[in-house]
């Protein structure tokens, strides 16, 4: 066990390092740079020089991706040109507001769509089954971001029931918080219910056919013991590969959600660090998810052999 | 008010009131103070905590101010708009950009124009309650322009972008003088410039190791907490000292009244939502924003003095031939543009001249007329044979999306191909400064002198790709009132500037983009100003 | 019931087809005619709300809503349908020789192709976007590179897994090259795979388009998509809700047509899932 895990991080090491150089290229190949971006229309060659010199821009690109990744070594992931924070203090703050929406939004989307994926399975092809599908698919189609302007719009805007912008961490305002979360989770909930029942579906279809199943059924066990001890867990391994790429692809999709909301998030954050050049904190941030991602892969396939004894590490 | 370099008998006449003032100031001193020893101790020294409870206005900025000492090459424009309301310098601008006294209450100019001697106000203290006295203006001067402060207006008095300071001397505590290598008609100005003020300061500003620690100032509010990312919290200061005279612009009198909360909000959509739902109480708007009328809040609309340009690349193939460009100024009602953009708030302005500002003439209204056959007749003359013209915009800032929109339609109506190309933002201003564009609708941030407005839009492109107007003649002109302080000369050269810019058509100003603010009812005393920068003092909330 | 699943089934095809037929036909339908141009702008009829001279009312501008969907519906088709043939075109090629070949090469890739997959794919078009500048062919380029690592994972998969077959063994020995074997032997078994998994990125890449677009990186304004419209609809949804209403309308009902159709043919192609979704 140990040495797969080791193995895998190790496997991970290469493309994490081809992820970090990709950023760096990337993101100065944009045109402009934070330096003029800052100063705008003014003229003033002067300051110019003087502002990239102290963002470390006068440098070459080769001799800034070494400094860089030196400083990462030692765990240093530079300073922000634009709002003048570290780095890693400005993801300290924003990746949890990101973390609690994501890992939320799979929570509750679990809560819907296992017990629904299980229930339309049970009912294969009968009334049930079908509006459980047509159910998610029609959730699927809906966009998250249109469904948060229009949750805005519904309890923002006409019921003046929720805030619609912001954030006040947990922190500060205690169980407050959470209701700021309330109309972002729900709006990333929608597509992510239909993404697992439909997983949680097909794999229980899978297993129920089995033969163990009929068998437990010839013995008379009650159906409620059939469908919770014997194919819930046996069906939920594919789906735990599923809830892992739901994880990854919520880390990436944050950026629109958050904006909508306005929510001071990694994936806004992100976002906002494009277009202002700001060079360290879009190489940081990339550099986070595509860790998350390798590691969040990982901690998938470590769970999969709980579910599956038939796999082997 | 601008002090001109006049005769010696009536600046003999003027030092001697100045003694007499003097005089009775010292008196008032002398009363004051024994008035102050009276005064419980903890009140003075630490006005935050004795200051009685106080409303606290909430305004909505886009980001946090990444600095907090004025002038630093970390600034942004919310770090120049929460200092305006801490920090005061020797001078003020008023609404109309003229200058005004602040810390100094009067001062003389020497007939050779390189010797300013600043007459300093009495009684007034710093936040941490030690007086204010010309040594305080040599220290800040001197932190200033010490590299290390990071100051991004040292050229302004090391020589390169105006006078060269010679030296600074206190020759008694209530009297600054500046020695100049040459006159200067911009020294004041510059000390008042919003995004680096020649800010005063308390040596308490710095650490004992002298690194930065906040902003000791002398104005109506403190600097009493940062919440890096998040907000900025303002208090009144109780000792302020405010000056007579009406209020207007960053001078005259200046009274706080609440407390002023700072919030980072990054989304004006979200700044509108949080208004509504009463979470701030004030914010800035872009003329696009319609919020829904209702009884709790309105819009305070003033003029402002950001150049709109519609920009022409007179070093493009096509464009450098001045009868394409003319045509396409007069191809379109440009007033009417102006209005459709604005919703009616902004008025049509041919100048780069602010119309709202004291230098502003008649010659400066004097704008495009559109002229659809004399746009005919010189595009047959420039032999134009309907090439496709690339625009160049961004969806950032809405004014300037909204006019290219609208001009690249009445454009293709009148004849003239154009094409829009929408970039990002970041982009735009690289090609802006690397002069890689056809025409751009832009936008130019305000100066506080149209000389430095001029300075940046005339130029020779070979060298300096980011000037838009190539004309010598102009530039030796503007050179010519360098020294010149006497407004009715400067007005006469922006005159002259602005009809040699009207024959030349290097670009099309527009508009001067107004300065919105989106205000809850609660709020009274809330006024807008050119320069666009809010001040909190004089506002009450209830 | 048993006819009653199957009919279920097939009205799920039978409607998918209809919309996404629907779509085609507006998008083909733009072309000729919109009730108002999509670019035409009207000072004095900013913000009017849904009414006889424009059904679904107009924007901030004055520009008919409707005009502007249909307008968009034929960007985001041709996007869309753009980026998948890129991707396809592209992952194909590079998995099949990549499970083909084997041997180090595959290795190699595979680990380049898993680098790329660790960057999300709409953050890769992102990137790609802020490089390139907002186009319509930069996004095809983006999205189509961004969808590429996947496509590529399964036609290497399937090519891996078609190796060692008897036929493609059969193939080399009887002397074919390489190259013919892949293209004659190899690919077509990937094309039932490939062909399931490009319905569900047709529908990513409408979502994608959108998302970039309201982002404000993708198909650049003025040109109508339904994301920009979401976007700049944002604003003013206190005073013109149906701004943003009907082009998320728009989005939904095509993704639902689409993902309903997709569903419809992997039912028809793979007989395992025969009971499944």
């Amino acid at each position: 066990m140990l040495s797969y895990i080791i193995k895998r991080l190790s496997m991970a090491v290469p493309t994490v390092f081809i992820v970090t150089l990709l950023v760096f290229g990337m993101i100065r190949a944009i045109p402009g740079d934070p330096a003029s971006l800052m100063l705008g229309d003014l003229n003033d060659p002067v300051l110019l020089q003087q502002m990239r010199h102290s963002f470390g821009l006068d440098q070459s690109i080769p001799a800034q991706f070494v400094i860089w990744v030196s400083h990462l070594l030692s765990g240093d992931f530079g300073m922000s040109i634009v709002r003048h924070q570290p780095v890693l203090e400005l993801i300290r703050e924003t990746f949890p507001v990101t973390a609690e929406i994501v890992l939320a939004a799979t929570f509750l989307a679990c809560l819907i769509a296992i017990p629904a994926g299980l229930f339309a399975a049970w009912m294969q092809n009968r009334r049930g089954d079908l509006a459980v599908v047509m159910g998610s698919i029609m959730l699927v189609s809906i966009p998250s971001f249109w469904a948060g302007i229009l949750l805005i719009w519904l309890f923002g805007v006409k019921l003046h029931l929720l805030p619609t912008f912001g954030y006040q961490p947990f922190s500060q305002v205690g169980w407050a918080s959470f209701k700021y979360l309330v109309l972002p989770v729900i709006a990333v909930t929608l597509g992510e219910i239909a993404v697992v029942t439909r997983m949680m579906r097909a794999s229980s279809i899978e297993v129920l056919r089995l033969e163990y199943i009929a068998h437990a059924r010839a013995k008379g066990l009650s159906e409620r013991r059939v469908l919770l001890r014997h194919t819930l867990p046996n069906a939920f391994g594919p789906t735990l590969t599923v809830i892992g790429l739901v994880l990854g692809h919520l880390l990436a999709g944050g950026a629109v959600i958050e904006t909508v909301f306005t929510l001071p998030g990694m994936g806004r954050l992100l976002v906002e660090s494009i277009y202002s050049r700001d060079y360290p904190v879009v190489q940081g941030c990339l550099l986070v998810i595509a860790l998350l991602y390798v590691l969040t892969n990982l901690v998938v396939d470590l769970l999969y052999p709980i579910f599956d004894p038939r796999l082997k590490l | 008010m601008a002090i001109p370099v006049s005769p010696t008998p009536r600046r003999l006449a003027a030092r001697r009131v100045g003694n007499r003032r003097i005089q009775s100031m010292k008196r008032a001193a002398m009363a004051g103070a024994l008035a102050i020893a009276a005064l419980p101790a903890s009140g003075w020294a630490q006005p935050s905590a004795a200051a009685p409870a106080f409303p606290e206005i909430r305004f909505a900025i886009n980001t946090d101010t990444t600095t907090s000492m004025p002038g630093n090459v970390l600034r942004n424009t919310f770090t120049d708009e929460i200092l305006a309301n801490v920090v005061e310098s020797l001078v003020a601008l008023k609404s109309d950009s003229s200058i005004a006294p602040m810390l100094a209450d009067s001062w003389d100019i020497s007939p050779d124009g390189k010797q300013y001697t600043f007459h300093l106000r009495h009684g007034v203290v710093f936040h941490n309650g030690t007086p204010f006295t010309s040594a305080d203006v040599k220290w800040s001067y001197d932190y200033f322009m010490k590299p290390q402060s990071g100051y991004v207006c040292r050229g302004n008095y090391d020589g390169h972008r105006g006078p060269k300071v010679l030296a600074v001397t206190t020759p008694d505590p209530r009297t600054v003088v500046f020695e100049l290598d040459r006159p200067s008609a911009l020294f004041l100005t510059h000390m008042t410039e919003p995004r680096c003020p020649l800010a005063i300061l308390s040596p308490a500003s710095l650490d004992k190791n002298g690194t930065w620690l906040k902003p000791v100032g002398t104005g109506p509010f403190i600097f009493s907490e940062w919440k890096q990312g998040q907000y900025v919290l303002l208090t009144p200061f109780a000792q302020y000292r405010s000056r007579t005279e009406p209020p207007s612009g960053l001078a005259g009198a200046k009274h706080p009244r609440a407390n002023v909360r700072f919030v980072a909000v990054p989304d004006e959509a979200a700044q509108v939502s949080a208004l509504m739902s009463g979470q701030i109480d004030m914010m800035h708007i872009s003329e696009n924003t319609r919020p829904p009328s209702d009884p709790h809040w309105h819009v305070i609309a003033g003029p402002g003095a950001d150049p709109a340009a519609f920009l022409m690349q007179t070093r493009d193939p096509l464009l450098a031939d001045v009868r394409i460009r003319r045509a396409i100024a007069l191809a379109v009602d440009l007033p009417g543009v102006v209005n459709a953009v604005s919703g009616g708030l902004a008025r049509y302005n041919s100048s780069l001249t602010p119309d709202a500002e004291a230098l502003y003439t008649a010659g400066d209204a004097v704008g495009y007329k559109q002229n659809l056959p004399e746009v005919k007749r010189l595009l047959a003359a420039a032999g134009y044979a309907g090439q496709t013209l690339t625009l160049e915009t961004n969806r950032r800032y809405v004014h300037m999306y909204s006019s290219a929109v609208y001009m690249q339609s009445l454009l293709s109506q009148a004849g003239i191909k154009v094409k829009l190309q929408v970039v990002e933002w970041g982009t735009q201003v690289n090609d802006f400064r690397s002069g890689h564009f056809q025409l751009m609708s832009f936008g130019y941030s305000a100066r506080i002198e149209p000389a430095l407005m001029y300075g940046d839009v005339l130029g020779d492109k070979s060298k300096n790709p980011m000037v838009q107007w190539e004309n010598p003649k102009a530039r030796a002109l503007l050179r010519s009132i360098d020294g010149v302080t006497d407004p009715a000369a400067r007005k006469q050269v922006f005159e002259q500037l602005h009809q040699m810019m009207m024959d030349d058509v290097p670009m099309i100003v527009l508009n001067d983009t107004p300065d919105l603010t989106l205000v809850s009812n609660r709020l009274q005393g809330v006024t807008t100003w050119p320069l666009g920068l809010q001040r909190f003092f004089n506002v009450t909330k209830n | 019931m048993p006819s009653s699943p199957k009919r279920a089934r097939r009205a799920n095809l039978v409607i998918g087809a209809v919309l996404v037929g629907l779509l085609l036909l507006i998008a083909v339908v733009n072309l000729v005619y919109t009730p108002y141009g999509p670019l035409d702008v009207n000072i004095h009829a900013r913000y009017a709300p849904p009414s006889l001279q424009h059904w679904f009312g107009t924007d901030e501008f004055g520009r008919d809503i409707l005009s502007r969907i249909m307008s968009g519906a034929g960007v985001s088709t041709t996007v869309s349908v753009c980026s998948v043939l890129f991707a396809l075109l592209a992952g194909t090629s590079i998995g099949a020789v990549c499970g083909y070949a084997g041997g180090w090469f595959d290795r190699v890739a595979a680990m380049l192709i898993d680098a790329l997959m660790a960057f999300p794919g709409l953050l890769l078009a992102l990137g790609i976007m802020t490089v390139v500048g907002p186009s319509k062919w930069g996004v095809v380029i983006a999205l189509g590179l961004a969808y590429t690592p996947s496509v590529s994972r399964i036609a290497r998969g399937a090519a891996l897994s078609l190796r060692q077959r008897d036929f493609v063994v059969a193939s080399q020995t009887m002397g074919n090259s390489g190259a013919w074997t892949l293209l004659r032997h190899v690919l077509p078994h990937c094309v039932a795979p490939l062909l399931v998994f490009s319905t569900s990125l047709f529908g990513s890449a409408l979502l994608a388009e959108s998302a970039l677009s309201f982002l404000g990186l993708g198909v650049p304004a003025p040109e109508p998509t339904w994301g920009g419209m979401l976007a700049d609809g944002r604003t003013a949804i206190d005073q013109a809700i149906w701004v943003v209403l009907f082009p998320g309308a728009a989005i939904s009902l095509a993704l639902f047509g689409i993902n309903l159709f997709g569903d419809g043919v992997r039912d028809l192609l793979d007989p395992r899932m025969k009971g499944g979704m």
